[in-house]
């Protein structure tokens, strides 16, 4: 008869153990990213794990052979404008969707509009955006962007909302406010982990996305880092040390991003779906 | 400080009738109770009155104005809702103080509204604290602090006191009224507890899906209810009623259903000598039955029944008895000395002068009390 105490120990321990699954899955190319960044190129394909020297080569090519500095604010100025204008809109929308009854019903129009893969959506914005002067522009990308989360993020930010009760609405209303006050002054400071969460998600799926930008973006000086590093694939020779070195570099900002932001995205996410803190 | 009207108002939220027809004239300084089941309108009433509701058609006055287009920022009233709405991210001061700064009222008027006000309502020690640090009945109290320190019309009250513990609710019940004889104000209060209605209203307005049942007095309702929802939904324990024949026996008129026969006092309304030989349903509250060996002489006179006693409830001042009459249920109010036991045969007289009848197809009073 195994003790109490040692069967809390064995559910511990298998539960790390099936936490470590996924996660090895998840960080070992990662790990094996960095370690090739770091490695001469004559260790990249040898039986070594962890290389003999490590190297800050392919970091300096990186920035004297390519225009890495200009694609990452590039694609800095993409995704801030991105999430901006797609936080503003999806913020109403949501709210509306919570607050208001509606005739028809917009929630499943916006899930239908979320099914539509964005592949299929490409040359369409093409040609709007054509048409529109918005292409080879960093708010023609944005727009773009925008558009393809838009509907996510308002159910996101619905579901959020529905569960912050529509008297804290009201009683602000009766206070004294109008209904737009009442949403920046009350709804919203109670909604900020939701927003984080949505905000991070539009940045990520910006900062990410390369079919918009290698569709939407003509010019070498408005690439953005996707379409950048997938260069350095093309040619004669592939890159590798380089590549990998892009690719840590470009996985760092949201690397620090999640980190400040990881328990307001959780508590956001948990609040969203069950309503509690 | 103003009188609220309601002409014809009604709601519909789609095809759903909420609210028919209320036609309601609250005088300045009322105490106006809405009371009603789940689903009957009276909170879409208050919210009506708040303009937290469009009207679908009919008229709303505050005073003199009409204030169907006017938002609720514009209707000078407060609200206290039921789950007090206090706003999480703002400490108490904050929340009572927010209404009178939006109006861009002085910073030291403020404070001294907020503190007075505090004081009254003895919450003057929680200020700096949110209202996550707050129990149930301090939060009622900051959100009842929050309407009065804006000083409105009206005040509007959604149940509040319902997410409260029923001994806090009937100590908030009592500073509640006492909080109206202090103020004067105008107060529109909804619940679904009669007893709340009874206690604490000058008037209540009784409602059904969306129709307004009666509007009378908590006297006026508990003795001379217009229909049967009327007499059920106000009493506690619920009024007794029994389908019964009104028949006329030598110039006297009884009711007579198996296992009884009670005569009726005598009447000159024309109603109900149409109903002789018909069905009546007789209701009579629990108070107006009594143990005979209690009973004073004038009253058994042809008003008895033999019950059997099928379950007792002892409160302490009284016990509450659930009796059988030939396979009619009732529900007795009999004083707590009373001698009586489960299964015990007694016999029952009826106080027949607290006698209603009801139409059994309309459910309409047929006759009031002599």
């Amino acid at each position: 008869m195994i003790s109490l105490e040692a069967q809390e120990r064995i559910r511990r321990i298998g539960t790390v153990l099936t936490l470590l699954l996924p996660l090895s899955f998840v960080a070992f190319p990662y790990l094996w990213m960095t370690l090739s960044s770091f490695s001469p190129d004559k260790d990249l394909f040898s039986d070594r794990t962890i290389p003999a020297t490590l190297t800050l080569l392919h970091y300096r090519h990186l920035f004297e052979r390519t225009s890495f500095e200009r694609q990452f604010l590039n694609s800095v100025i993409v995704a801030v404008v991105a999430t901006t204008i797609c936080l503003a809109v999806s913020i109403l929308s949501g709210y509306s969707l919570s607050r208001f009854r509606h005739r028809w019903s917009f929630e499943r129009v916006m899930l239908l509009i979320y099914t539509i893969p964005p592949v299929l959506l490409i040359i369409p914005t093409l040609l709007v955006f054509a048409k529109l002067h918005l292409t080879n522009t960093y708010l023609g990308l944005a727009l773009g962007h925008s558009t393809f989360m838009l509907p996510f993020a308002a159910l996101i930010l619905a579901a959020y909302f529905n569960n912050i009760p529509t008297t804290l609405d009201e009683a602000a209303m009766v206070d004294g406010m109008s209904r737009i006050g009442a949403l920046v002054r009350i709804v919203l400071p109670m909604a900020i982990p939701g927003i984080a969460a949505t905000a991070v998600i539009i940045f990520a799926n910006s900062w990410n996305d390369y079919m918009f930008a290698f569709t939407l973006i003509a010019s070498k000086e408005m690439q953005t880092l996707p379409v950048g590093v997938a260069e350095l694939s093309e040619g004669q020779t592939l890159q590798w040390g380089m590549l990998m070195a892009a690719a840590v570099l470009i996985t760092i900002p949201m690397l620090v991003f999640f980190l400040f932001v990881q328990r307001r995205i959780l508590s956001g996410f948990i609040f969203a779906i069950t309503g509690e803190k | 400080m103003a009188g609220v009207i309601l002409k014809n108002v009604i709601k519909h939220f789609g095809k759903i009738v909420a609210v028919s027809s209320v036609n309601l004239e609250i005088k300045e300084g009322e105490f106006v109770i809405l009371v009603g089941p789940s689903g009957c309108g009276k909170s879409t009433t208050l919210r009506m009155v708040a303009g937290l509701e469009s009207v679908t058609s009919g008229e709303i006055y505050i005073g003199d104005r009409l204030v169907n287009n006017i938002s609720p920022k514009g209707r000078n009233i407060a609200m206290v809702f039921q789950n007090y709405a206090l706003y999480p991210h703002k400490t108490v001061y904050q929340n009572m103080a927010f209404g009178l700064k939006l109006r861009r009222f002085p910073k030291d008027e403020i404070d001294r509204s907020v503190k007075d006000v505090a004081k009254v309502l003895g919450i003057g020690e929680l200020l700096d604290r949110r209202p996550d640090h707050l129990s149930g009945g301090q939060r009622q109290r900051v959100a009842v602090g929050r309407a009065i320190v804006r000083k409105p019309e009206v005040f509007l009250f959604d149940e509040p006191l319902s997410n409260l513990d029923a001994k806090l609710r009937v100590h908030m019940r009592a500073e509640l009224i006492l909080l109206h004889k202090r103020l004067e104000t105008t107060m529109i209060y909804v619940t679904h507890d009669q007893v709340e209605a009874m206690t604490m209203g000058d008037r209540i307005v009784i409602m059904k899906d969306g129709i307004v049942q009666q509007i009378g007095t908590p006297l006026e309702v508990f003795h001379q209810p217009r229909n049967l929802f009327v007499a059920s939904f106000i009493g506690s324990p619920t009024m007794n009623f029994v389908e019964c024949t009104l028949i006329q026996e030598d110039g006297n008129r009884y009711l007579k259903a198996s296992g009884f026969k009670l005569r009726m006092p005598l009447s000159d309304k024309k109603s109900v000598g149409r109903y002789i030989d018909q069905k009546v349903i007789l209701g009579i509250r629990p108070e107006y039955i009594y143990d005979i060996r209690m009973c004073r002489p004038g009253l058994v006179d042809g008003n008895t029944m033999r019950a059997m006693v099928e379950v007792i409830e002892p409160l302490g001042s009284e016990s509450i008895i659930y009796f059988k009459v030939n396979g009619h249920s009732l529900i007795g109010k009999l004083e707590a000395t009373t001698e009586i036991e489960m299964g015990q045969s007694l016999e029952l007289c009826l106080d027949m002068a607290k006698v209603h009848l009801f139409d059994p197809a309309t459910g309409d009073l047929i006759q009031e009390l002599n």
